[in-house]
């Protein structure tokens, strides 16, 4: 039996399996919390997503690379720090922050901050849904895999907790990178996770909704989702959205965004089994008028800047058991279009925000911006693997004791950027 | 530890049997070949529409669908009569829209929701529906106005005609010249966004062999290509912008010194390109049979793709009447659009008020150009499969029934027409075989009838008298929850 045999056949009767003859079928998991195991030996993971490949190099600026950067860049570039309003914000002497991230740089400096640079994807592809594919499956160039990389972290560690709550997917549709046997819980608001019909039918209509569910398609996927609705109604009961209040006044604006994270917030306190959140930001595929500092792109970095500050502080008394990752699909072409935007690109930045990271500071093997750095279409080049840097999550962070098995083929390479817990 | 976690973990995986294949009934694959062409090729069964296709059979009702000109539309025009802008000129659009662009994308959604409930022009519809996915552009582009255009003269103009026209169409349309931004790209600065979707996602599909080197050469084919609002259709070929010099691309050269001509030129090579005729037929088969088509079906289709050179017409002729397609019952989850489609016509409840259908499709997650990447909503049942949109469904079904009055005055959303699909149901039984007819257009059997039985009754049997107060107490909710359970979520 080798690695996908094992995972497949795990994934379609092993856990699956054991919950539904385990327990009885309808009745709701949570009422069993104390039969299970819910090891708290883990942080909370919440894997943020950069939809449309997010200008890296007008995030983080490598300012110090002088006319490599700002020559090719004439109007979508950051200036260097000191040269006056809308100038990049230091953070090691060679980098600087979009000053729509201004709100990042206490948590850069409390620690809890890092910034990994030249990273991505190491796949050539260009195409947005080819990237994201590969880098949500965690299988460079394969796109038969079928599973996610977190999908597949669930997986492999799937007696540690039952919970519906488990994986959750802030938004329409779960998430690729959650793909797996273990099925996420994909929910666009907490609050508005409820049974509607006429009043005094509700109860006999759920009943007969769980019956149609089960004793008809006891393995179809539906029948899966249909008991994690239920599961779901019982544990949003107890959880009272409507009266979360944020702590230490963190600042959450109206947007999906900062709503996605406060709810990621409200569910991770609630202590109802959270492990893994996923959140989607879009709308970073700038071709045209990118507005690195007067338009689109500088809305959704305050956007993203913002919402991680208050999230941070809303989370304040748990970060030491939260790990943010921030990432997407590529960078954006070094040399701008001349529509005022960028194109495909390669190598960009990622972001790790927690109480166990070990942040401050730059992680980059810095190729430079220099022609000889530059990979083969003239861009970024990648000298961390994306891999690398949730490897030392998972590892580090998560408890994960199979990473062969969330990144088949991959060796990776140390980089320190987590305390281990 | 490590390896004794393991070790349990992989001893479960052998321990466990494999799963039993599913109830069959759940799916109902067993039904004629009529009812399976027609909830596949259209928004949802009504009776009149089976009793048309069982009076003329199948191979007729394709054809009246292949040729939806011959087709009267007198309900459809009748509901369309307060929306006068599917019929007014681009000049008209943009003189009475001008100042209120924003209503563009509610109009949209409003005039293809009616036609997709009550056009007689089904397949049409679907068709025009699989191209907006196709050439999907956002609702939130610069220029809303350009996005009715592009439904009227670009998907409605040549749903069913030839590819190779409507790629023409497409490519030329400023709501797609201006969402890809190849309207500003020139021999300067050439913007490749464009190429790159017209490649993978229009022709040749991201496997379809081409390079980055291909991708630029063909943005250089395009510059000049772009929008001005003194043209008759919006689109003008600025010469000044275009690079004139020499291209060579997928195995074809470009000679140096030509205009407009250099995408044409690509155009009629993508179109041409049998890459192209196996990525249109796998996305058509995905759309109208399986969601992981037999390779047969998808060899054979584009055998018929590449001899017809791209007629439409002809290639969905070949899938409907396929013995692939006819294996294939049951196998379709539907999309969100489509569930609610398929409600409004098996209920015939009508809409009150625009804003109640906008928060239904809204909170379902799929409206006309509601998809913002350029990849179009996904095919794919996994795709759409989750708790969330699972209970989404479960309180859109409803809504349907629950939250709706017979008297306008009472409606805030939407009227019920529910009591009219019946036909005084005596018993328990009779209740719930007639909602299947209007549901399925046949008799759900096995256990899940039992259990809708077993709803209306409160366990009593088929054979309940429906008195005046359970009928009261139970019709609507048993609508609701017939359409809420898993059989009505497959076609």
């Amino acid at each position: 039996m080798n690695r996908r045999q094992f995972l497949q056949s795990a994934g379609s009767a092993g856990v699956l399996g054991v919950s539904s003859s385990v327990l009885p079928q309808w009745m709701p998991r949570m009422a069993f919390r104390d039969q299970l195991n819910v090891s708290g030996d883990h942080d909370t993971l919440v894997c943020i997503f950069l939809r449309g490949g997010m200008d890296g190099l007008s995030a983080v600026v490598p300012y110090s690379e002088g006319g490599y950067y700002y020559d090719n860049r004439p109007t979508t570039s950051v200036a260097a720090p000191g040269s006056g309003v809308g100038s990049a914000i230091d953070i090691d002497g060679q980098f600087g922050f979009h000053p729509e991230l201004a709100a990042l740089k206490d948590i850069f400096d409390e620690g809890d901050l890092a910034v990994v640079h030249a990273t991505g994807l190491t796949d050539s592809t260009r195409s947005h849904f080819d990237a994201m594919q590969f880098m949500e499956y965690g299988v460079p160039g394969d796109k038969t895999i079928g599973t996610g990389w977190i999908g597949r972290h669930l997986q492999t560690t799937a007696e540690r907790n039952d919970s519906p709550f488990r994986a959750i997917g802030l938004g329409l549709m779960a998430p690729t990178s959650l793909r797996g046997p273990i099925s996420p819980l994909a929910i666009q608001s907490i609050a508005d996770f409820h049974f509607k019909g006429r009043r005094d039918e509700l109860r006999r209509l759920q009943q007969s909704l769980q019956m149609l569910y089960s004793t008809d398609a006891p393995t179809d996927p539906l029948g899966t989702q249909a008991k994690m609705v239920f599961d779901t109604l019982e544990t949003v009961k107890s959880l009272n959205p409507d009266s979360y209040s944020v702590a230490h006044g963190a600042d959450y604006y109206e947007n999906e965004f900062h709503q996605g994270l406060k709810q990621i917030a409200q569910i991770a306190k609630a202590d109802v089994g959270l492990e893994v959140a996923c959140l989607d930001l879009g709308g970073w595929d700038t071709h045209e008028a990118q507005g690195t500092l007067d338009g689109e792109f500088n809305i959704l970095m305050g956007i993203l800047g913002r919402g991680l500050q208050a999230f941070y502080t809303d989370m304040q008394d748990h970060m030491g058991n939260v790990t943010v990752v921030v990432m997407s699909e590529f960078g954006r072409t070094l040399i701008e279009n001349g529509s005022g935007g960028t194109d495909h690109g390669h190598g960009n930045v990622m972001f790790l925000m927690g109480g166990g990271v070990r942040g401050g500071q730059v992680y980059a093997n810095w190729p430079g911006l220099a022609p000889e750095g530059l990979d083969t279409e003239g861009d970024l080049a990648i000298t961390i693997d994306y891999r690398d840097v949730l490897t030392e999550i998972l590892t580090g962070r998560m408890d994960s004791y199979a990473i062969d098995q969330i990144f088949p083929g991959h060796s990776a390479t140390p980089l320190g950027l987590v305390n281990q817990l | 530890m490590q390896t004794s976690r393991r070790a349990f973990f992989q001893h479960l995986a052998q321990a466990v049997p494999k799963p039993a294949p599913m109830a069959v009934d759940v799916r109902l694959t067993d039904i004629d070949p009529l009812q399976h062409l027609l909830k596949r090729a259209t928004w949802g069964i009504t009776p009149k529409m089976v009793e048309h296709g069982q009076a003329i059979g199948p191979t007729a009702w394709l054809e009246e669908q292949l040729n939806p000109e011959q087709l009267s539309d007198n309900l459809l025009d009748e509901k369309m009569r307060l929306q006068p802008i599917w019929k007014m000129s681009r000049r008209e659009i943009y003189d009475t829209y001008y100042d209120v662009e924003y209503e563009i994308p509610k109009r949209i959604i409003e005039g293809v929701f009616y036609r997709a409930v009550y056009s007689e022009k089904q397949l049409f519809e679907r068709m025009i529906d699989f191209w907006r996915d196709h050439f999907s552009i956002s609702e939130e582009i610069d220029y809303p106005i350009e996005l009715i255009l592009f439904e009227k003269d670009v998907l409605a103009e040549h749903a069913l005609g030839n590819f190779r026209d409507l790629l023409i169409a497409s490519s030329r349309h400023p709501a797609m010249l201006v969402y890809l931004d190849n309207y500003v790209s020139s021999k300067e600065a050439p913007n490749e966004n464009f190429a790159r979707e017209l490649l993978e996602l229009h022709t040749l599909g991201v496997d379809g062999g081409y390079s980055e080197e291909d991708i630029r050469e063909t943005a250089r084919a395009f510059t000049g290509w772009t929008i001005h609002n003194g043209t008759k259709d919006g689109f003008f070929f600025d010469a000044e912008m275009h690079d004139t010099g020499r291209k060579s691309l997928l195995d074809t050269t470009l000679p140096a010194g030509r205009g407009i001509e250099d995408g044409l030129h690509v155009l009629s090579v993508l179109a041409r390109h049998p890459q192209t005729a196996r990525f249109l037929s796998t996305k058509l088969c995905r759309r109208f049979v399986s969601d992981q088509p037999p390779l047969s079906l998808i060899e054979s289709t584009t055998q018929v793709w590449i001899n017809s050179d791209g007629d439409i017409k002809s290639v969905l002729r070949h899938i409907f009447t396929s013995a692939e397609f006819y294996e294939s019952a049951g196998q379709k989850y539907m999309r969100p659009f489509e569930y609610v489609t398929a409600m409004f016509r098996a209920t015939g409840n009508d809409v009150v008020h625009y804003y109640a259908l906008e928060e239904m499709l809204l909170r379902m997650g799929q409206y006309p150009h509601g998809w913002h990447p350029p990849n179009g909503y996904p095919d794919v049942a996994g795709a759409w499969i989750n708790t969330g949109s699972l209970l989404n469904r479960w309180n859109t079904a409803m809504v349907m029934t629950h939250e709706t009055h017979e008297n306008i005055y009472d409606s805030w959303g939407f009227l019920s027409r529910l009591n009219e699909q019946l036909d005084e149901p005596k018993t328990a039984g009779e209740l719930v075989d007639q909602i299947s007819l209007r549901l399925w257009g046949q008799m759900v059997q096995g256990p899940a009838r039992t259990q809708f039985i077993d709803y209306v009754s409160d366990g009593a049997g088929a054979n309940e008298p429906l008195s005046a107060r359970l009928y009261a107490k139970k019709m609507a909710s048993t609508f609701g929850l017939m359409m809420a359970s898993p059989t009505f979520q497959w076609r």
